[in-house]
């Protein structure tokens, strides 16, 4: 067995080595900007639908605002109130670490996969404006361009660094969510679309032929 | 570690809206227990990279936490508590574990770096005997590291009877040494 004095020594070395350690620096800043991002999803969607009301309400599709307002207007509201309740119920703060790891964790891979789905969106439509050739068929592939990179520079970095931050899970690599994309999204959505299409054209043939 | 005054001023400061207050609190709280933090952390965790995280991570904690604090217990003993269980998050989420404390040879002034080699050498060597230890045996060793802190502290953080804190040390130094001196023997 080690002696006592052997034992002590190793003891001194390594608290003194230890104290020799400088501690990394700690940033109130980013405790408040993490906190600010657990909270800002549902903040941002009601805005959204509120923006979709007055744009609505501005092109005077009275009954358009209204439907928008009275469908999702409410949920929203839930969810805002429902994410603030359940934030501050969390006391303690390992529950509290939790929480945020999974909510970071998910918004992760939610972001990437949010990008992807963006830019395919983009392209199909920048396709379809294409072939139409009608310059105002453009505004829709440059809406969804600007949210894709919109997100990309913006929301994704942060929510990225907040996940990394929190000890949550990487997300996947842009070459798996993108074949998840095509896989599990793209593929099903043209198959479907494919049938859809040829049954109304049958049946418009069908008419068709009885006339 | 910190006075009774001193504990109280900054509790008072980081539950005041005062943003300014609150910030220079942080900075202060931090530089009175990041050393006896790490020095905790880093006989849980076994690994200084894994000790920072730890000590990030009790911070965090600590002041999302402190508002909802009720001073049942002195703040230091509350931290060291948080402390244990942010460590023991990281290492149980740590793949590997290197059992190194930093390299300081590169920072300025400082003692002989023949002498901060052997150190490092030592303390690695501790470490690794460290890590084989129960969980409740590190915590014990990494909370008696601390410059200052009483038996009573210790057993007030980890809720047990003082004399179990005494005997859980006793027990965990004969196993170290009994570790230690199967290292050397190399077997």
């Amino acid at each position: 067995m080690a002696t006592e004095t052997d034992f002590d020594a190793l003891e001194r070395a390594l608290s003194r080595t230890a104290d020799r350690h400088v501690p990394p620096p700690i940033d109130p800043r980013q405790l408040r900007r993490r906190r600010a991002c657990l909270e800002v999803g549902p903040v941002v969607w009601l805005l959204v639908i509120a923006a979709f009301v007055v744009a609505a309400a501005i092109d005077r599709s009275w009954w358009f605002a209204c439907g928008i307002g009275l469908l999702l207007i409410p949920g929203a509201l839930t969810n805002l109130i429902a994410r603030r309740r359940e934030v501050a119920a969390l006391t303690d703060p390992g529950d509290l670490a939790e929480y945020e790891k999974r909510d970071f964790e998910a918004q992760a891979k939610h972001q990437r996969s949010a990008v992807l789905i963006e830019v395919t969106a983009a392209v199909a439509f920048a396709i379809v404006a294409w072939q139409a050739g009608e310059a105002w068929r453009w505004i829709v592939p440059a809406v969804f361009g600007t949210l894709a990179l919109g997100r990309a520079i913006t929301v994704l970095p942060f929510v990225e660094r907040a996940n990394r931050d929190a000890g949550g899970e990487r997300p996947h690599g842009w070459s798996v969510q993108l074949l998840l994309l095509v896989l599990f999204l793209l593929l099903p959505f043209l198959l479907v679309a494919g049938g859809v299409h040829r049954v109304w054209r049958r049946i418009r043939t069908g008419l068709g032929g009885r006339r | 570690m910190m006075d009774p005054a001193t504990e109280a001023r900054l509790l008072a400061a980081l539950r005041s809206g005062d943003r300014k207050a609150h910030d220079a609190a942080i900075g202060e709280l931090h530089a009175r227990t990041a050393r006896p933090l790490f020095q905790l952390c880093l006989r849980i965790a076994c690994d200084a990279a894994d000790a920072d995280d730890a000590v990030q991570e009790t911070f965090i904690l600590v002041l999302r936490g402190v508002r909802s604090f009720r001073g049942e217990a002195k703040l230091s003993t509350w931290l060291f508590r948080i402390a244990i269980r942010a460590a023991t998050r990281v290492r149980n989420r740590s793949a590997t574990r290197r059992h190194t404390v930093v390299d300081t040879s590169q920072l300025p002034g400082g003692d002989d770096p023949v002498a901060q080699a052997a150190d490092r050498e030592n303390a690695a060597r501790l470490l690794e005997a460290i890590d084989e230890l129960p969980a409740a045996q590190r915590a014990v060793v990494g909370l008696a590291a601390i410059e200052g802190i009483a038996h009573a502290e210790i057993a007030a953080v980890l809720g047990i009877p003082v004399g179990t804190v005494a005997s859980r040390l006793h027990e965990a130094r004969d196993r170290l040494r009994a570790l230690l001196a199967v290292r050397r023997s190399g077997g």
